[in-house]
């Protein structure tokens, strides 16, 4: 199974660990189900389907257009190498470098930044949206500051996060940069020579062709 | 400790590790009759604290301290030390052991080498200084840090670079770029040259088989290499060309080289350079083989091969063109004409032929006539036709490329895959940014045409299984024939070599083809011919053809000298390959070469890569990792004025070694923070261990001792410590307390804030562990003096400030606030954690581990190892500071000594000294030896000039400059001209006497002078190390040392030392743990001991305390160590006695004992204990339900002493860490953890709160704490300001206290209160202080004489302190202490006769007025007063301090060397000098 969204990732292998380790649990929720689980299934990040097909050069050698003059801040969220249970993490912790990977194999300039594998308050922006807009605040504040000029993300919610409640924050927060933010495979299509409008890329919220069209990637 | 073994002891030791602990062991085992080897495995010994700043609580400076032990070692006679050493075996028993050591070579010999740096100078490899924890760059060769001992430099050698091992030239592709990036472009190129005479050439057509293996490209890019060699030739070209060649005067035979390609010339002119009379015999009208004829102008100009031609042929070749091999001359014509070898270079000419039908028809070439024509320029008319190019190889796209600028619209057919093609990936590149196309996966059937060319025939192919080639093998696809019109084909398959007239001259001939030649010797079948390059090899690169040249001039110069063809000729191959590891390293990009814009390159053969920039060369240059360390650049040798270098040492050697004992000490490893990713160590720049900081402070640091950023170079105001980094974190790091951290940093923060005033520092932390001696007292002074801040909280989060790079770093209040806070710079308190070698150690020394990699010991064997006769010492038995690891290098010095105590002086050498000249009533005849120190002195000295200006004065008879003063021939010298001249006095201007002065003695002491009657002028660190670039004044000042020195040298007098005969007893002054601990371990060593005890009964404190923290039994050890005291015949113990009086001094003391006995003795331990405080308040003593920790360990001692479900609250601190009493007794914190677990462990129902202020379970002891807290006790922090209050409330007791992680109060009801009362001095330490003149701190302990160094001794000499009456402390720490005091003692005991330092003051009675200034300032009580009342002096006792002298009203007394007279000879010669 390939699961795009952080939060369900980190949750389906949380629970395969726990079908593995507990046959009885197993047996339990087996006795419900007509179509029976093993707990055997394989479950794949996006990025460790991207990450390997960057290292082995496949992804350069089929990117069309090389992404010369994205400087992306690549966001991982706090789920992405964060699991409730004691688990391998395929990436650095704190500091992640899978994105950045598979960026620079686009030709991108990913930068360093310090929010990377922060909370932007996705959960609680029905239920506490002035704290999630605030997390998102701080997140906005640093990448602008590093210079960047977009954002990147491997996980559906961050992605609509950092997008839907930009000029809001924007407002409320006094921040003049407005960061067109990308899902990772979008990126890996541009340089590929898909069409944005293809990908849908000229419906996000935060206006996201401008900025492929000023650098001529589009 | 007492084993009997079979065979006689061994009076050696083993000692592994030479840190502060390894240190002090040596020197007290090597002082005290014992062989010592220190196994070191870095180049010098010194450990961690070699690199530490300042220290607390004196601020003294670290190195300054360690120093003098470093050099003591270094020069100690019976200390071998082995550096860049480990121990790979160890068999045998205590007593008899076999150990195996494993030596790396240094490449330096020790003996020669004078440490003067020369060589590092000029050393081109730079790697990151572990010295300075990686903030700065330091030399491949290199010495540590100024004062390492040993104090040669090392070679850091790790065998050969990947991209040095793939060149076929073995060209040193390391060495020139390192040379590169420091901007040395000549020398660079020098190096290339010494392996291949065409680096224009090979810098523009090498295929760089280095960069292929470039260790760099894992990380990024390789290394753009060959690009770099190009670059050197147009810096050449731009500076002036090449110089002339230097070749030998004599010639030797004659040499012919036939063919002038690259292996021709490169043999020419190897075999020129050896002096060889040398002539190449060339067919064609140019030379430079396929160079000139077949590859492009747009990638190898003519001119730029021409140069390279004619700087060969300038070292006095002679060449012949249109000359060739069969046609115009024969092998046999050489030798008929004197020529006595013959290289046959000739290459392959001829294309193989496509053998397809049609290949004869117009228009089809052959790509060796098609390129050869256009080199020649003859260019033929491709304008406007098809061109189909057949291949895929060099050849193939050099045809196409060159079709392309001759107008034609080129194809490429080849059989496979542009991915099989053989030739260079980046020559394909251009070819299709140039517009020509690929036809892949196809082969020509047919060449169609009527007479002329008109298209080909080809079948698609398909890929099939790998061929013997291991590429692919490319198979027909059947009936896909079809057509491709063109207008002109060239065929480019293969080339071989034109076989006549080498069979014509009776050279075998492959089955391939090719000559047939020795792989190694490159000899045909015919005598005294060779052969190399395409023709031996079919079709192959330039650089292989070098390199085979290289070789075939080696076989031709044996050859013809009649030396062994074969012997030592190992290849680089051959050598260990060096995979650097690339872990962590920062990537950056390689440096693009510019390339001709693909508009400019239409209908021209200008060449289309061009050079770099000087700034390009060298910032790609700079990329290189340096691999394998040193790159052999053979630059160091070249500098090595003292020929002390030598790159042909064997890499290891093995030395057996026969000892006694094993010593471990190889010290701790800090804890590498990046695993703590969310601190940003490794990631944001001013994020720096506190290991750095020690660097960072530190005078001899990156920013000599200017507190700054790493990042930025800014000074920062705003620092933070955050501590526990690695420690006390069982899930992400390691479990244990690393005991020194809060000390460390609190001492950071002081140091810090007294470099730079304005300076804010702020220490997060979870307890604040100052439990040593006057420890709180320090941190109290932190924070009121200094204003440092301390901030009860740990750091979830450590992020950079975009632009600024300050640091945001997150935490939370006691009250769970959390809070945001920037910081310029934040120091991670690493923890310690064993030695990275521990495991592997302790395998090979076949003793016992802990879990967490410690060796296991116990409590009442605190450096016993499970093995008999290894013993564990400092940080590597558990972590520890200073003074604790130098009490236990001390205390298994006395282990050994008692384990080997018979087999003293039987393997240690004394230093036979010739009878002394005497020279009382001669002249003084002074010789003066001015020391260049290679370049250190004498680049900024005049040395000749110094030499002149007093060679000539008055009473100097002999003056000369030497190149090192220092160096074995030069003592020889010294030692010669003593007797010759008749010289009876020395002086020496060099370096420090500290280091130096005890060598220099030794030698006119082995010349028969006696040793006082030398000096030492300082003209280096006090004149050319602090003057540089001011010549005429250092110049005039070292003159004027020199003369002022000169003076007194006049004025020295010879001196005679006496020697004073040892009591070997010792007096121990105690009978607790700590005094029969000591006196135990002096019997086994074989002397005599008295312990005195007051009380009726041995065992002191001891007596109240039932367990260990591990559960182990107090009683039962007291119980054994009584009853081993008592049966031991060695020791009298006088129990219910006190000392009346002491007299005497170090080896003779005379004690009265009040049961009247008198003894002599040698040494004294102080053992006298401490008292445990009695508390007054918390209701103790008016309810019977308060007790003491002691009392409930009574209590639990006793059976069935607990009621289910008891509620106790400890409190702790009781009468410690407040006035009166301001300091914490240590102890507490275990003692309550150890009986809450007790409890628990009997009664899980029972709660236990303990209410604490720092909980203090230092050390490994913190996995008591853990263990309570997962057992349920409750731990509340008290604050001393709001401390808990106890009431008694009928049969309970009601405690309140205020809980500050609620922020409320609260109120327990129990049914105990216990106390943790701290300890306090014993009631007669001061009045046995008064007794022996030994002080006492503040609070009543005894001082040592000095607190890092020397924690056992006291500043008059033989006397030693131990246990409680030194400070608080637990068993174990007692235990070691008492064994270190042994050790101490062991020193002084085993010697018969003490020597007395001939730098004492000497007493004249007959000017003395008994005025007793004296008597009141002598720190060591030397002056006294005689039986005739007057003043006299006890020389013994005297250390030469001379304070003495400077009190006194009457002049009595002079220091020997330091007379009033001396002192103002010169002055007054320093005066006339101005």
């Amino acid at each position: 199974m390939f699961i795009p969204c952080s939060s369900c990732y980190s949750r389906t292998l949380v629970s395969q660990k726990r079908l593995a380790s507990d046959p009885e649990l197993l047996e339990t929720i087996n006795a419900g189900l007509a179509q029976k689980v093993t707990g055997r299934m394989k479950i794949r990040s996006i990025l460790e389907l991207l990450v390997p097909r960057a290292q082995s050069g496949i992804i350069g050698e089929r990117t069309i257009k090389k992404l010369e003059g994205l400087k992306p801040a690549c966001y991982y969220g706090c789920l992405t190498t964060r699991f409730p249970c004691d688990m391998e993490v395929p990436d650095d912790v704190e500091n992640p470098q899978g994105m950045e990977i598979v960026c620079s194999a686009l030709g991108a300039k990913p930068l360093d930044w310090g929010y990377k594998t922060d909370c932007c308050g996705a959960a609680a922006s029905v239920n506490d949206a002035a704290m999630s807009l605030s997390l998102t605040a701080k997140i906005m504040k640093d990448a602008a500051a590093r210079g960047a000029n977009c954002f990147v993300t491997t996980c559906p919610m961050c992605q609509f996060n950092l997008d839907v409640y930009q000029d809001e924050i924007r407002e409320k927060f006094g921040i003049s940069e407005r960061l067109p933010v990308y899902f990772i495979t979008e990126l890996v299509g541009i340089a590929m020579g898909i069409s944005p409008h293809e990908m849908q890329i000229d419906r996000h919220f935060t206006e996201a062709t401008g900025l492929l069209k000023e650098l001529q990637l589009i | 400790m007492s084993v009997t073994t079979a065979a006689p002891k061994r009076g050696s030791v083993l000692i592994i590790g030479g840190g502060i602990g390894g240190m002090q062991a040596a020197l007290d085992l090597a002082d005290s009759g014992f062989k010592v080897h220190l196994v070191q495995k870095d180049s010098c010994i010194g450990g961690i604290m070699s690199a530490l700043d300042k220290t607390f609580p004196t601020g003294d400076c670290a190195m300054c301290m360690i120093s003098p032990k470093m050099v003591d070692v270094g020069r100690h006679l019976n200390i071998d030390i082995h550096s860049g050493s480990e121990i790979v075996s160890l068999s045998g028993e205590a007593g008899n052991f076999e150990a195996a050591i494993c030596k790396k070579a240094r490449y330096v010999d020790l003996k020669k080498c004078t440490g003067c740096e020369a060589c590092v100078q000029k050393c081109p490899v730079t790697a990151d200084k572990e010295f300075d924890q990686n903030l700065t760059k330091r030399t491949a060769v290199n010495r540590r840090y100024a004062q390492a001992v040993p104090g040669a430099v090392t070679i850091d050698k790790q065998g050969v670079s990947p991209c040095r091992i793939e060149c076929p030239a073995e060209v040193n592709a390391h060495a020139y770029v390192a040379l590169t990036a420091s901007g040395r472009f000549a020398e660079a190129l020098e190096v290339v040259r010494r392996n291949n005479p065409f680096p224009a050439s090979c810098g523009r057509v090498c295929t760089h088989p280095c960069e292929t293996e470039c260790r760099r490209k894992d990380l990024d890019d390789p290394v753009s290499i060959c690009y770099l060699k190009r670059f050197l030739t147009d810096w050449e070209d731009r500076q002036g060309g090449v110089k002339k060649p230097e070749l030998p005067v004599e010639k030797l035979e004659k040499v012919a080289v036939i063919g002038s390609g690259p292996a021709g010339m490169t043999c020419a002119r190897d075999l020129a350079l050896k002096g060889y009379k040398v002539t190449v015999f060339e067919r064609e009208s140019v030379a430079g083989g396929a160079m000139a004829l077949y590859i492009p102008e747009y990638r190898l100009p003519k001119e730029t091969l021409q140069k390279e031609i004619d700087t060969i042929l300038a070292h006095d070749i002679e060449i012949k063109y249109n000359s060739a091999l069969g046609s115009d001359f024969t092998v046999d014509d050489l030798k008929k004409q004197g020529y006595k070898a013959i290289f046959v270079a000739i290459g392959t000419q001829k294309s193989i032929k496509l053998r397809v039908d049609g290949e004869e028809k117009e228009g089809v070439w052959d790509s060796l006539s098609f390129l050869k024509k256009s080199a020649m320029k003859e260019y033929p008319d491709l304008k406007n036709k098809k061109v189909i190019v057949i291949g895929g190889g060099n050849a193939a796209i050099d045809s196409a490329r060159v079709a392309k600028r001759l107008g034609g619209d080129v194809t490429i057919v080849y059989r496979r895959t542009c991915d099989e093609m053989p030739c260079n990936s980046w020559e394909l590149e251009e070819s299709e940014i140039e517009g020509i196309h690929l036809h892949p996966l196809a082969s020509p059937t047919k060449i169609l045409g009527d007479g002329k060319v008109s298209g080909i025939e080809c079948l698609n192919m398909e890929l099939g299984a790998p061929d013997e080639s291991g590429r692919a093998c490319p198979l027909p696809v059947d009936g896909s024939n079809f057509v491709m019109n063109c207008d002109v084909v060239i065929t480019a398959i293969s080339q071989e070599m034109e076989a006549e007239p080498v069979k014509a001259a009776g050279i075998a001939i492959s089955p391939r083809r090719n000559i047939e030649a020795d792989e190694t010797t490159l000899a045909t079948n015919v005598d005294g011919v060779f052969a190399g390059g395409d023709v031996v090899t079919g079709p192959a690169t330039v650089v292989e053809a070098v390199g085979m040249g290289a070789r075939a001039a080696e076989s031709i110069h044996r050859y013809l000298r009649g030396l062994d063809m074969h012997a030592d000729r190992k290849r680089l191959a051959d050598r260990e390959k060096v995979i650097k590891n690339i872990e962590g390293l920062k990537r950056s990009l390689r440096k693009d070469i510019p390339r001709l814009p693909v508009a400019e390159r239409a209908e021209n053969f200008k060449e289309v890569e061009l050079g770099f920039s000087e700034e390009d060369a060298v910032q790609e240059a700079s990329r290189c990792l340096s691999c394998a360390g040193c790159c052999e650049c053979m630059i160091c040798v070249a500098e090595c004025q003292a020929k002390a270098i030598n790159h042909e040492m064997e890499s290891e050697e093995v030395l057996n070694l026969d000892i006694g004992a094993v010593i471990l000490a190889p010290g701790l490893n800090p804890y590498d923070p990046k695993v703590r990713g969310e601190l940003g160590f490794g990631r944001w720049p001013n994020v720096v261990t506190s290991l750095q900081f020690e660097r960072i402070l530190s005078a001899s640091g990156p920013y000599q001792g200017v507190v700054s950023r790493p990042g930025d170079g800014k000074h920062p105001v705003r620092i933070a410590w955050i501590q526990c980094v690695g420690s006390r974190d069982p899930k992400n790091a390691n479990p244990w307390c690393s005991s020194v951290c809060c000390m460390y940093a609190t001492k950071q923060a002081v140091i810090a804030k007294e470099h730079d005033k304005r300076i804010e520092p702020t220490i997060f932390y979870m307890d604040m562990r100052a439990y040593g001696k006057d420890f709180d007292k320090y941190v109290e002074r932190a924070k009121n003096e200094y204003g440092v801040r301390y901030m009860r909280s740990m750091v979830s989060a450590v992020r950079e400030v975009p632009g600024t790079s300050d640091l945001i770093l997150r935490y939370a209040l006691e009250d769970g606030s959390l809070m945001e806070e920037t910081f310029d710079l934040v120091v991670l308190s690493v923890g310690l954690e064993p030695h990275k070698d521990a495991a592997k150690l302790a395998e090979v020394c076949g003793i016992e581990m802990t879990d967490y990699l410690f060796p296991r010991t116990s409590g009442f064997e605190p450096v016993n190892a499970s093995r008999e006769g290894i013993f564990v010492t400092g940080a590597y038995q558990g972590p520890k500071d200073i003074p604790e690891t130098v009490m236990q290098g001390s205390a298994v010095a006395g282990q050994v000594m008692a384990l080997l105590g018979e087999a003293r002086w039987s393997e240690t050498i004394k230093k036979e000294i010739p009878v002394e000249k005497d020279v009382s009533g001669e002249e003084p005849r002074l010789g003066v030896f001015v020391c260049s120190c290679g370049i250190n002195i004498a680049g900024t000295v005049d040395v000749a000039r110094l030499v002149e200006e007093v060679k000539d004065l008055p009473g100097v008879v002999h003056a000369e400059n030497l190149l090192y003063s220092c160096s074995q021939d030069s003592q020889e010298k010294i030692k010669q001209l003593i007797k010759e001249e008749g010289i009876n006095r020395v002086l020496v201007a060099s370096c420090t006497p500290r280091t130096h002065a005890p060598l220099f003695q030794d030698t006119i002491q082995e010349a028969g002078l006696n040793k006082y009657l030398f000096e030492l002028a300082d003209i280096r660190e006090q004149c050319s190390w602090c003057h540089p670039g001011h010549k005429e004044e250092a110049t005039q000042k070292a003159v004027g040392l020199v003369k002022a020195m000169i003076a007194k040298v006049k004025l020295l007098q010879p001196i005679k030392t006496e020697t004073v005969g040892v009591s070997p007893a010792c007096l121990v002054v105690g009978g607790g743990i700590a005094g029969m601990t000591a006196a135990l371990s002096v019997a086994y060593q074989g002397f005599d001991v008295h312990i005195v005890e007051m009380e009726k009964e041995l065992g002191g404190l001891s007596r109240n305390l039932h367990l260990m923290p591990d559960g182990s039994d107090v009683q039962e050890f007291l119980k054994k160590r009584i009853t081993e005291v008592r049966s031991n015949r060695r020791i009298t113990v006088h129990t219910g006695s006190e000392v009346t009086k002491t007299e005497g001094f170090v080896g003779n003391f005379k004690t009265l004992l009040t049961d009247g006995s008198t003894i002599d003795h040698g040494a004294i331990i102080l053992a006298t204990g401490g008292v445990e405080y009695e508390p007054a308040e918390y209701l103790y003593k008016e309810s019977e339900q308060v007790i003491t920790q002691r009392e409930l360990e009574r209590k639990l001692a006793a059976a069935n002493a607990l009621k289910s479900g008891e509620r106790f609250v400890m409190i702790q601190c009781v009468g410690s860490r407040e006035e009166p009493a301001q300091y914490c007794s240590r102890v507490c914190c275990q003692d309550a953890v150890k009986n809450a677990i007790a409890i628990k462990e009997k009664d899980p129902s029972a709660q236990v709160f303990i209410l604490y202020r720092d909980i203090r379970t230092y050390g490994l002891r913190e996995d008591y704490y853990r263990k309570a807290r997962d057992l349920g006790v409750i731990f509340v922090r008290y604050d001393v300001d709001r401390k808990p209050e106890v009431t008694q409330s009928g049969s309970r007791l009601n405690v309140i206290t205020w809980d500050y992680m609620l922020n409320k109060e609260l109120r327990i009801d129990a049914e105990w209160v216990v106390l943790s009362t701290g300890l306090r001095p014993h009631p007669t330490t001061d009045k046995i202080g008064e007794m022996y003149k030994v002080t006492r701190n503040a609070d009543g302990y005894f001082l040592e004489a000095h607190v890092k160094l020397r924690p056992v001794d006291f500043p008059s000499e033989g006397i030693f302190v131990a246990g409680l009456a030194h400070a608080p402390k637990n068993l174990d720490e007692t235990i070691t202490q008492a064994l270190a005091a042994a050790g101490r003692g062991g020193v002084i005991l085993s010697h018969e006769r003490l020597a007395v330092s001939g730098i004492i003051a000497k007493h004249r009675k007959d000017l003395c007025m008994s005025c007793l200034s004296c008597f009141r300032v002598c720190p060591f009580g030397s002056p006294y007063i005689g039986e005739d009342g007057k003043v006299a002096h006890n020389e013994v006792k005297c250390m030469g301090c001379g304070i003495c002298a400077g009190i006194c009203p009457a002049k009595a007394f002079q220091v020997n060397n330091f007379r009033d007279d001396q002192m103002l000879a010169m002055i007054d010669a320093a005066v006339e000098c101005g």
